[in-house]
């Protein structure tokens, strides 16, 4: 892995990794920070929002997004997302590569030190960030947390999601709650600043068209100046199926309904899950797909989704009320029949090739490439090159799928229900 | 055979532009070193094309809402098998979409390049409708409807788009309405087929990992020469003004979602496109991130980072539009009026304006970075009159005096404004 991606450390707990490749038109330059989900999550994700405003430098947001747009349109963005058990918490920015430059700019090394200069020189007044600033940065994340009504699937998805693994950190929203968002002050945001920078282990992962040279001592400076105490890395832990699933139902005034099932698994062979999940409900050759959809015309999306870091497999689809029982029934029968073997070569090789173009896709985007490196970081024992993980892909047999499929256990079930149908 | 090399001196590349024999107009970019190709094969047929003719029909016909979109879920069916499984026989991803002026479909390889571009030109062009697969579609779209029905993001968009014309058929929602596609059945598919499917109205472009002369060996084989047929598409007479003022819908949402449209008269080809740059870098420079508007608005809570300007173009209509998540859309409305105002009395300033066309270069450079980008943005330009590199030139174009007067053209009395409020849970 470090040779590979010559991932090497530049402070403690803090890692730098470059991928070059010349083919790409922009750099992406991504600073990942980990920590485990905690009540600490709410006040962490509050933090990339105020850092990505302005800095001591660019002291307002319309100084910094002009000089942002001046280099070419350079986008300066945030994530906070959940992996499994741990809350991560990315600022990057996506640059022009240099040779596009008008007047000769260097774009990349401008841009990743005004990166540098928003993560480690914010705009402070007297020592803290400034309190309105923070009230509505506060107020944003937590209408965010509340859109997720916006999208049904998700909001099902993530209901969910929560019932799964409740009492497991998984089951701390990245976001936090809105309680604890409220809650948040002046001194806490400071603290879980200097948590984060001072704390947290670091990813830094720059991919794109250049060599980055020299980046990663300017990272380098940037993380000697903090008195770094790392925390203890906690991996994420496989999840327990619950003794007796549990079955939970809201109903709102909606159109559709949308049901999603969650399945445990203690097996730890990714790659045998991976491909029983795609073969199950991946790709529109999945059975879900050509059954649930295709022959019984019950939904428009049915697919299943499978998570490494807990051990968990989904079925998820959106249905009129009246077919629900039919959908439940179809989607369970179908796991029934891969549980059985009743699945051919030609189906199991077709789903590998899809698996394997992915992969291979996935090697064709800035985001792509982050995304496969931080998941080879995070999860080393999964592989690391595409390569390798064609070979693992390559390497799954039917009794691996048929051993798959019979490990997973229901754990919960959540139906978002329509009113609507409900009168009819 | 017609062929051209397009060439762009500010990113150093060249691709290929051919009008095939058979009526088809087929774009080529082979890009080093990426491990998939990308092509599409589209259509300038969309939803809005509701009622038409060619030169063998007496009279122009106008077919049931959404009848485009089923189309597109039909033709991947073939008398022996399902398109997508000899897509997925090679690992291959592919997919089709639907928009208000075109339909596409596309796979995405990383090998058996030839064997899935057969695919794509074999299916798209036998198309195989009974009353039994056609009528199996209509549980699958229903559901595909009613997702919609629940999102309040594409609702205030249809209902803006509802509310500002009053016969122009982007008022229809893409996959129609439940009732609408009740009524689709092979005849009228096989009737819109006919018509639109006309290679002459085609365009297949490539981009990635892949072979060019593969590729046009293949058309050349596959491709069955079209004669041009004439064909008419009516986008009805539009009065100027808007329809309504305000619409409002309830939905569960967290914020109030609002969009503001301004109803501009349709522009066509590379005009639509010129003007698209020029409105754009004027909505960019007036309401942008870096903009005074921004800051204040976003500072105060009034917008957030949702908060949205820009054009939303096609065949037959051209719209600015302002749209976000808000506490109180109206006072959003008064705030881009008086924005607006102030700006056409005291200018964009100009040195704004420089860094939004720099930003705009940015941008649509990084686009050549992707393959399906790539790909589909050599299809789009060829449905606008352009090839792919007229778009850099296009907006390098602009000019100062341009965007103000695209600024004047901005009349918040002929706008209407659309809300999705926040249904009680």
């Amino acid at each position: 892995m470090d040779n590979l991606y010559n991932r090497h450390k530049i402070a403690d707990e803090v890692y730098f990794t470059s991928i070059t490749d010349t083919k790409f038109k922009i750099n992406r330059v991504s600073v990942l920070f980990i920590t485990q989900l905690s009540k600490n999550a709410a006040v962490n994700a509050v933090i990339p929002r105020m850092l990505t405003k302005c800095s001591a430098k660019l002291d307002t947001m319309t100084k910094l997004n002009k000089r942002l747009a001046e280099l070419y349109s350079a986008s300066l963005t945030f994530n906070v997302f959940p992996d499994g058990d741990n809350q991560i918490i990315e600022m990057s920015i996506n640059v022009l590569n240099n040779r596009y430059a008008l007047n000769s700019e260097d774009i990349l090394r401008d841009s990743a030190q005004i990166l540098l200069d928003c993560i480690f020189d914010p705009y402070l007044e007297n020592g803290q960030f400034p309190a309105q600033s923070l009230e509505l940065e506060k107020q944003n994340l937590m209408d965010d947390n509340d859109a997720e009504i916006n999208n049904k699937t998700q909001y099902a998805y993530l209901k969910a999601y929560e019932e799964a693994f409740r009492g497991e950190p998984a089951a701390v929203r990245s976001g936090g709650r809105n309680e604890e968002v409220a809650a948040v002050t002046v001194e806490s945001a400071m603290e879980a600043y200097r948590r984060i920078i001072s704390e947290m282990r670091a990813e830094i992962i720059c991919v794109g068209e250049s060599d980055f040279t020299g980046l990663d001592t300017i990272f380098a400076e940037a993380f000697g100046k903090i008195s770094r105490r790392p925390e203890k890395y906690e991996k994420s832990a496989v999840s327990l199926a619950k003794n007796e699933p549990v079955r939970l139902t809201e109903t709102l005034s909606i159109e559709q309904c949308k049901l999603v099932m969650f399945m445990k698994t203690p097996l730890r062979k990714r790659y045998a899950l991976m491909v029983m999940q795609s073969l199950y409900g991946g790709t529109e050759s999945s059975k879900l797909f050509q059954n649930v959809r295709e022959k019984m015309s019950l939904c428009y999306y049915c697919y299943s989704r499978y998570g490494y870091a807990k051990g968990f497999l989904t079925t998820e689809c959106g249905v009129d009320g009246n077919n629900l029982e039919k959908a439940e029934a179809e989607c369970l029968n179908q796991l029934e029949e891969i549980r059985k073997g009743h699945f051919t070569d030609d189906e199991v090789n077709k789903i590998k090739l899809f698996i394997i173009n992915i992969l291979k896709s996935s090697t064709d985007t800035v985001s792509g490439v982050t995304s496969k490196c931080m998941s080879g970081i995070m999860y080393p024992e999964n592989a690391v090159t595409i390569d390798e993980m064609i070979g693992n892909i390559n390497a799954v047999t039917n009794e691996d799928i048929i051993e798959a499929a019979n490990s997973l256990v229901p754990d919960t079930v959540f139906i978002l229900r329509s009113d609507k149908e409900a009168a009819e | 055979m017609k062929k051209e090399i397009l060439t762009s001196s500010r990113l150093g590349e060249s691709c290929t532009r051919i009008k095939h024999d058979s009526g088809l107009t087929i774009c080529l970019y082979p890009m080093k070193g990426y491990s998939t190709a990308f092509a599409i094969f589209g259509t300038r047929y969309g939803s809005v094309d509701t009622t038409f003719k060619t030169d063998a029909d007496a009279d122009f016909i106008t077919v049931p809402e959404g009848i485009a979109h089923y189309l597109e879920h039909k033709l991947f069916e073939g008398e022996e098998c399902n398109a997508m499984d000899k897509f997925a026989a090679t690992g291959a991803y592919s997919n089709a979409y639907t928009t208000f002026d075109a339909t596409a479909y596309h796979f995405t390889c990383s090998s058996h390049f030839g064997q899935n571009l057969r695919t794509l030109l074999d299916f798209v062009q036998n198309p195989y409708f009974t009353d039994e697969n056609v009528q199996k579609e209509q549980g699958i779209i229903a559901q595909e409807i009613k997702n919609y029905l629940d999102d309040p993001g594409w609702r205030v968009f249809f209902n803006g788009l509802q509310a500002i014309y009053h016969n122009n058929p982007v008022r229809i929602d893409i996959a129609g309405t439940v009732e609408s596609i009740a009524q689709i059945n092979k005849e009228l598919l096989y009737r819109c087929y006919n018509t639109f499917y006309n290679l002459n109205n085609m365009t297949l472009s490539i981009a990635g990992n892949f072979d060019p002369d593969e590729a046009l060996r293949i058309c050349d084989e596959m491709l069955k020469p079209a004669r041009d047929t004439g064909l008419q598409a009516i986008i009805p007479e539009e009065p100027p003004t808007i329809k309504e003022k305000r619409v409002t819908q309830k939905l569960y949402c967290a914020l109030p979602l609002f969009q503001l449209s301004f109803k501009r008269p349709n522009l066509k080809g590379r005009e639509s496109s010129r003007q698209y740059f020029i409105y754009n870098m004027m909505l960019d420079s007036a309401f942008g991130f870096f903009s005074p508007f921004f800051t204040k608005h976003y500072d105060s809570g009034l917008i957030n980072d949702t908060f949205d300007a820009s054009v939303f173009k096609g065949r037959g209509f051209f719209i600015p539009m302002i749209s976000g998540d808000a506490r109180e859309p109206d006072r959003v409305v008064e705030m881009v009026d008086k924005e607006i105002s102030r700006l056409k009395k005291e200018g964009i300033p100009e040195e704004d304006f420089e860094i939004v066309k720099k930003a705009t270069y940015g941008d649509l450079i990084s686009a050549f970075n992707n393959v399906g980008a790539v790909a589909k943005g050599m299809m789009n330009a060829d449905f606008n009159e352009l090839n792919i590199y007229d778009n850099i030139e296009m907006a390098a174009a602009v000019t100062y005096e341009e965007a103000m007067e695209a600024l004047d053209t901005l009349d918040i009395g002929n706008s209407n404004l659309s809300v999705v409020e926040p249904l009680e849970r």
